[in-house]
């Protein structure tokens, strides 16, 4: 598994956000088998398309592993992209490319928050009802931990 | 609290974006959903507290917005932290120059595969997938109906789609080289070198909604020494 997880880039490249899922298991297929090949992962490539004609049932097992660790790997994606979001909203002095976003793109100087907790912004969505939707979101958080 | 993530869903919190019913929920989505856009000094929009009730935090239709601005250079260059995509972070400027260069060769057709075109490494469907991330931060749980990943990624490609191919990609690779020059890529990412995610995404647990089997070895297996 760990010798094809570098196909993840390409499939990413060529379907974007559901990469990690079923419902891309063409593409996932055609990309595998060609990483396979073009790089002789465990020496299968002369034989990939043979054994392939034979049975289908180790391609099945590959891409059921691939889309089971690509599950992963796409909820790891989203937990680092909210972890650069909310350093946004936090002091990030010592942090040269976080300080550069801040400037450029936000106009805040020095790595402050782009949003202070003092702007009204912030408090007033701080004082937002928390609507049924919410509500029902905590009930269930609760019941998990 | 604005944006869920692993410890803070582990202390039942929830992000304040909500599910954007409100104007005021809706002035926030649209920002934090465009993050990737915003532009400081716009007449139209603003986060400047004395802009605060006179205009937007963003507006989707001002004239000037960017395409991409640094912070998604900024997530592009973390890329050697990132689960399965360590392989291609880029190491030197000369890496940085295939990156923003190379295409994905076609893959032909065979009896049990389907045929792919060329694609880009830094495609279009690539950088929308991280623009669908960003309008997803708030959003802890992969089950979470508020998170409409599809449709984020949807309204990103299209918008993208509307630039012409050669122009965008050339757009991409200037704002990728400005910004690696200025922040040369690290020759070991993914190494210990980047401290602050250590006890940020990947230290924390699950979301509660494992796979089916919760193979979490299998990840391990995946993600490991590329």
């Amino acid at each position: 598994m760990r010798r094809i997880a570098p196909a993840t880039f390409e499939i990413i490249a060529r379907s974007g956000i559901r990469w990690h899922t079923a419902a891309n298991k063409p593409i996932i297929i055609s990309v595998l088998r060609n990483y396979i090949i073009d790089n002789d992962i465990d020496g299968l490539a002369e034989h990939y398309d043979s054994m392939r004609d034979r049975s289908d049932r180790g391609e099945k097992i590959m891409v059921t592993k691939f889309l089971r660790s690509a599950q992963h790997a796409a909820r790891q994606h989203r937990e680092y992209v909210a972890w650069i979001i909310d350093r946004l909203f936090e002091p990030t002095p010592n942090e040269p490319q976080m300080v550069r976003v801040k400037e450029e793109v936000f106009g805040v100087a020095g790595g402050a928050p782009i949003i202070q907790p003092t702007n009204d912004a912030m408090m007033d969505l701080r004082n937002q009802p928390k609507g049924a939707q919410c509500s029902h979101l905590i009930e269930s958080l609760e019941y998990s931990f | 609290m604005l944006i869920e993530t692993s410890s803070s869903a582990k202390d039942g919190e929830v992000t304040g974006v909500f599910d954007g019913t409100t104007e005021l929920q809706k002035n926030w989505l649209d920002f934090i959903v465009n993050l990737l856009h915003y532009k400081k000094g716009s007449a139209e929009y603003g986060i400047e507290p004395v802009k605060y009730l006179l205009k937007p935090l963003y507006c989707k239709t001002a004239g000037d917005n960017s395409v991409l601005n640094d912070l998604f250079c900024h997530i592009f260059s973390t890329m050697g932290d990132w689960q399965s995509l360590r392989r291609f972070a880029p190491r030197s400027m000369a890496d940085v120059e295939t990156l923003v260069t190379s295409d994905f060769p076609a893959i032909e057709a065979t009896k049990h595969s389907i045929e792919l075109p060329r694609a880009s490494y830094i495609s279009k469907h690539f950088v929308a997938y991280i623009e669908a991330l960003v309008g997803a931060a708030p959003y802890f749980r992969t089950t979470d109906p508020r998170m409409k990943v599809d449709a984020r990624f949807t309204k990103a490609f299209k918008d993208l789609d509307k630039q012409e191919d050669q122009r965008f990609f050339q757009y991409v690779a200037r704002k990728l080289r400005a910004w690696f020059t200025l922040f040369p890529p690290n020759p070991s990412p993914g190494a210990g070198g980047n401290d602050e995610f250590e006890e940020g995404p990947g230290a924390g647990g699950e979301d509660g909604e494992l796979d089916a089997d919760g193979d979490e070895e299998e990840a391990m297996a995946l993600s490991g020494g590329e």
